[in-house]
């Protein structure tokens, strides 16, 4: 049977099938980014951080706007041209479009590279430090003990000791060699002897059941009764000693770990536990974040900033950055201040102690504040440098992904869901070049509207990022 | 909008004066959100979401051929307008002091423009 309103359409709508379908879809889509870009605006203003405006680069947000607003209007010109029947101008257009959806996608992952890549850390005060390549680890040594919970134990841990391997020895003196293979075995062993155990006791607990279920026929033996729950009390206290914990004392010199901050479960001046029940008894000897190629820093959300211009003066971050970075910034907030005073001033004439007045307004003012309490170092080569950032300082840090607020975490739900739809309306017209000749041939009204409705939810997409680019890199 | 290939004729001058706008109107909004100062933050980004309202505009009319439709996508469009707006102002209601039953005085972007 064949589909009516397929090619024409029906003359009470003037629409045709697949017309009415995709825009009913496309409605739903505005709904579904709608809900979305609202979810922005409510992070936005409920945002009790200085959002981050201007942050992400705009060359390649700026080059992927004009790339999608060249494919629309090649995604037309194919449209075009099948209406009249080139079909040569018609593949041409939507190999462009296809490739411009790929340089798209293309510049998208190499954004989204550059946020994984790029480290922040928060530190006590709010004041926040940009840079790469952290190094996470805690230094502890003089470990003379290694305790293994063999319930969770594995050998990973011996990874991260410095110099040679370490040598131990077993409680009874014996020299040991610590491998994956020793751990499974000490663990198998632990099982066999547990099993063993247990089973002395429940040998013992049925005789005593016995003993009772008899009761009634035989009478009760009370001094066998006895003497079993004495051994009985004997078998628990055997099983209650077979113990998971195998206590390893360093053979030689005391070793000394670099232990990953994610591997552990927790540390104190005197002990350390890794992840796996491993516990080590030594001393903690350093306790930093090392933080490469410091790229920039950020004051704005220093307490106290919102009422004191100078609260960021002795910014934590000042400890770490050195006094000359500490100069620049002051020289720098002095600039803006002078800035601001000298345009407020001239604005507002007639305004008692104008310079206060001008400083409480200008605190409120987010472009004021990127001015003065915010910089970005791109340039890698001048800012190539080495922090230890202690942890006790730390707040938080994280790489730029979803983790880092509430700006990312949005930003990367909208355009990764934009990216999806970019690749799922490339496939749908890759499908239509690759495999359109036959119905060309046969009916090519009816590729006309195929490629019509692609091209509707492909202009869609080009719609979401008209929004996207200037909510998310320029305002 | 069925053609025959006699009949049709071609729309390509408008769609790359249409892309052309698009084009100029990007790299406006770009220039203005980094060099031109409107006098606070908040003109500036209303101004921004203005040309991507107007731009958004010009692709639903013209390539998305809807200047050319009739009612009915008109009505489904009119449902999706209602609700998306009604979606991007629901953090209105957020603001709102329940014991009071008022809407305090924050300074929101606009309230700068007001002003």
């Amino acid at each position: 049977m064949e589909i009516p309103y397929t090619v024409t359409a029906r003359p009470d709508t003037g629409l045709w099938n697949a017309k009415i379908g995709i825009w009913l879809f496309l409605a739903s889509e505005v709904m579904l980014f709608g809900g979305l870009f609202s979810s922005y605006i409510f992070l936005r203003v409920g945002a009790d951080y200085p959002w981050p405006f201007h942050e992400l680069h705009v060359w390649p947000g700026l080059t992927n706007t004009f790339v999608l607003i060249a494919s629309s209007v090649t995604v037309l010109m194919a449209l075009d041209s099948l209406k009249l029947r080139k079909y040569g101008a018609y593949k041409m257009y939507m190999v462009l479009t296809i490739l411009c959806a790929l340089i798209f996608m293309g510049l998208k992952s190499f954004e989204y590279y550059g946020k994984f890549t790029h480290w922040g850390v928060k530190l006590k005060d709010n004041s926040f430090v940009d840079g790469h390549e952290p190094h996470d680890h805690v230094a502890f040594g003089k470990v003379a003990t290694v305790t293994l919970n063999l319930e969770h134990a594995e050998a990973e841990w011996l990874k991260e000791v410095k110099g040679a391997a370490p040598k131990f020895k077993d409680a009874s003196g014996k020299s040991v060699e610590l491998t994956a293979g020793l751990v499974d075995d000490l663990r198998s062993q632990w099982h066999k002897d547990w099993q063993t155990a247990e089973g002395a006791v429940l040998e013992v607990n049925d005789k005593i059941r016995d003993i009772k279920d008899s009761a009634e026929q035989h009478g009760i033996d009370e001094s066998a009764l006895k003497a079993l729950e004495a051994k009985l009390a004997d078998a628990k206290k055997a099983r209650d000693a077979v113990t998971s914990s195998v206590k390893l004392t360093v053979d030689g010199a005391p070793i000394l770990v670099e232990a990953t901050r994610g591997h552990l479960r927790h540390w104190t001046k005197k002990e350390l536990v890794y992840r796996d029940g491993t516990k080590l008894d030594g001393e903690l000897e350093n306790d930093h974040l090392d933080f490469h190629a410091v790229t920039g820093w950020d004051v704005r959300a220093v307490k106290g900033l919102d009422e004191n211009i100078n609260a960021a003066d002795n910014a934590l971050i000042w400890k770490y950055l050195g006094e000359d970075k500490r100069q620049a910034f002051l020289k720098q907030k002095k600039e803006a201040i002078d800035a601001w005073v000298s345009k407020y001033s001239s604005k507002h004439k007639n305004v008692p102690n104008v310079e206060e007045v001008a400083i409480a307004a200008a605190l409120k003012d987010p472009d004021f504040l990127r001015e003065g309490f915010r910089q970005r170092e791109d340039d890698h080569s001048t800012a190539h440098f080495v922090t230890p950032v202690a942890n006790e300082d730390i707040k938080f840090y994280s790489n730029y992904t979803p983790r880092m607020n509430p700006y990312y975490a949005i930003y990367f739900m909208m355009t990764g869901l934009h990216g999806l739809h970019v690749i799922g309306g490339a496939s749908v017209l890759a499908y239509f070049l690759c495999f359109g000749r036959k119905m060309y041939e046969k009916d090519p009204e009816h590729l006309c509207n195929r490629v019509e409705v692609g091209g509707l939810f492909w202009h869609f997409v080009d719609l979401v990022w008209i929004f996207l680019f200037p909510v998310f890199y320029l305002l | 909008m069925s053609h025959s290939a006699g009949e049709y004729k071609s729309h390509a001058p408008i769609f790359l004066k249409v892309g052309a706008a698009l084009f100029a109107l990007t790299g406006l909004t770009v220039y203005v959100a980094y060099h031109v100062d409107l006098g606070n933050h908040a003109a500036n980004m209303a101004f921004g979401l203005f040309i991507a309202a107007f731009k958004c505009t010009l692709v639903a009319l013209i390539f998305m051929h809807l200047k050319e439709e009739r009612g009915l996508i008109y009505k489904f469009l009119l449902f999706t307008v209602v609700f998306f707006l009604a979606m991007v102002f629901l953090f209105v209601l957020c603001l709102k002091d329940p014991i009071h039953n008022k809407f305090p005085e924050i300074n929101m972007p606009w309230s700068k423009v007001i002003n």
